[in-house]
């Protein structure tokens, strides 16, 4: 993994998965890609502090996690708006994924059950590598997702009857 | 058999369970309807999503430029092969035909470890 071909190799099969993490997060496509190309650079930067016993997806995550929040804090200090500072998709981005719905049945939720979700569905990761990536006990992610869910359909279930 | 923690309906769902405690989950599932409700529910819910997450996924056109490393082991000997190979083989070397191979190896050699250090390394889905 010291070899930028082997940090290659082992991030390609996760860029469709984490672009659309990123775009859960800040936004637009567009935004999402400049957070996976940061998250790339920066996983390489610290390359030498992956500890192989653990999961790189889990791992690279984190860093992606990072660089998407990072840029939702730049995004809010330089500009003001309805969504914080999230973009629309624009209009020449046909986007066949229904953003808004997901958006709005997220932001109800607490920050750790949105992350949890986002790492979960979007990421595609397993136990161990959300563990990895959110520095928690397996156990924790197990107890927290569910929590998630049950607050999601909660949220869904209050949304139907309304 | 031990009851059913909430939590492990979820991990029954995201298959995270031991292949024993997946059978004695789904048993209970199966003779609790309360239960059997909740995983339905949890399973529309996460089937939902799933769909919509693998919808969002694209490939990011973001090129990235990698920093390479300090030379590395293999390419240091390979380094040091060639140029004492090119420098030593005129010298000591008889008859000249061998010199001069040898002094073909050695520059074989030097243009491989440069083309290795000029081959750009990049990062695209």
């Amino acid at each position: 993994m010291r070899h930028p071909g082997a940090y290659e190799r082992a991030l390609r099969p996760l860029l469709p998965a984490a672009a659309g993490y990123a775009r859960s997060i800040v936004g637009s496509r567009h935004d999402a890609e400049d957070a996976v190309q940061q998250a790339a650079l920066r996983g390489w930067e610290r390359i030498d502090q992956y500890d192989a016993s653990r999961p790189f997806r889990g791992w690279w995550f984190a860093i992606l996690r990072n660089c998407c929040f990072d840029m939702l804090r730049r995004s809010a200090a330089a500009r003001t708006g309805p969504l914080g500072g999230l973009d629309p998709p624009a209009p020449d981005e046909p986007d066949p994924v229904d953003w808004e719905g997901l958006d709005e049945a997220l932001r109800r939720l607490s920050q750790d059950h949105q992350d949890i979700l986002r790492l979960k569905y979007f990421g595609g990761l397993k136990y161990d590598e959300i563990a990895a990536a959110l520095a928690i006990p397996r156990g924790t992610v197990m107890s927290r997702l569910h929590l998630a869910r049950k607050a999601l359909a909660a949220q869904t279930r209050k949304e139907e009857e309304a | 058999m031990n009851p059913v923690r909430p939590e492990e309906l979820s991990a029954l769902l995201d298959g995270e369970l031991s292949d024993e405690r997946d059978r004695e989950v789904r048993m209970h599932i199966a003779e609790n309807p309360a239960l059997g409700d909740e995983f339905r529910l949890l399973e529309q819910l996460d089937a939902e999503w799933t769909a919509a997450a693998r919808t969002a996924q694209f490939s990011p056109v973001a090129r990235v430029r990698l920093k390479r490393p300090a030379l590395s082991g293999f390419g240091a000997a390979a380094l040091v092969l060639g140029l004492s190979v090119l420098r030593l083989s005129p010298k000591f070397i008889e008859p000249v035909g061998i010199a001069f191979g040898l002094q073909a190896l050695g520059l074989v050699i030097l243009l491989a470890f440069a083309a290795t250090l000029t081959r750009p390394d990049r990062l695209a889905a």
